[in-house]
């Protein structure tokens, strides 16, 4: 059987996140970190280390699309877009999600059935 | 952006072992992002900026963890050669301005001691007529 490497893909949980939350419309960079602690009850924050860089892959990979937009006289933002190929990349990163927690639960709710195992 | 912030920019700036096209265009997004915070935060010092983003050498860590290591770790090769080839360039130079110094002062040297200040000759005919 092939092993699931889902478990490593820790990545991919945050582009499942931001991808979620531009299903509701563009947002910029300092939004979108906002969002996700308003959403998350202050659970989950995202780190600018790792927002950008998640940013830039599902950008790289079509998923999303930048674009610079005039606030105010002189100040610019980048908004990010969600691109239709950005959604279906989504559904497919919430049943790899779905699968994972299903998997960590089997794992949590075990019942004692070492004994096949034990020696 | 108030000083604060641009101080803390700075300090992630120099925080960045190299600054390519990719980690330029990292450092204008969290520019912007810090800006933003700023505008909210009109007052904020550099302690609550840390408290906020985290120390500039743990964002640049984190933007490192986050994008592909090759990358990293090649650009770290290139920059320690580059360094090493300008160290050696610096060596050669130095080595050169050396000799050349010590050539010239040599050649000066030498031609002060090839220069005839003044000579006196007292030929025995002088000496006879007196």
């Amino acid at each position: 059987m092939k092993r699931d490497d889902s478990f490593k893909r820790g990545k991919n949980n945050i582009e499942m996140i931001l991808l979620n939350i531009l299903c509701d419309g563009d947002c910029y960079g300092y939004q979108l970190s906002q969002l996700v602690n308003d959403y998350s009850g202050l659970m989950i924050s995202i780190p600018e280390g790792s927002l950008y860089p998640a940013l830039y892959r599902l950008q790289e990979g079509g998923y999303i699309t930048a674009q610079k937009r005039l606030v105010g006289k002189r100040l610019e933002r980048i908004y990010y877009h969600i691109e239709p190929s950005g959604r279906e990349y989504m559904e497919t990163l919430i049943d790899d999600y779905n699968h994972l927690t299903t998997a960590i639960n089997n794992i949590l709710s075990h019942q004692s059935t070492m004994e096949g195992y034990a020696e | 952006m108030n000083p604060a912030a641009e101080l803390f920019m700075r300090s992630v700036r120099a925080s960045f072992p190299f600054f390519d096209k990719e980690e330029k265009r990292f450092y204008n997004d969290l520019y912007d992002n810090v800006r933003c915070y700023s505008n909210f935060h009109r007052n904020c010092t550099t302690d609550d900026l840390i408290e906020y983003y985290g120390e500039p050498k743990d964002i640049v860590m984190e933007y490192y963890s986050n994008v592909s290591t090759p990358n990293v770790y090649f650009e770290l090769v290139k920059k320690a050669r580059r360094v090493a080839v300008a160290m050696v360039i610096a060596i050669i130079m130095a080595t050169l301005l050396f000799s050349m110094v010590i050539i010239t002062e040599k050649l000066k040297f030498d031609s002060a001691d090839n220069i005839i200040h003044h000579e006196e000759t007292v030929t025995a005919e002088y000496e006879r007529g007196k």
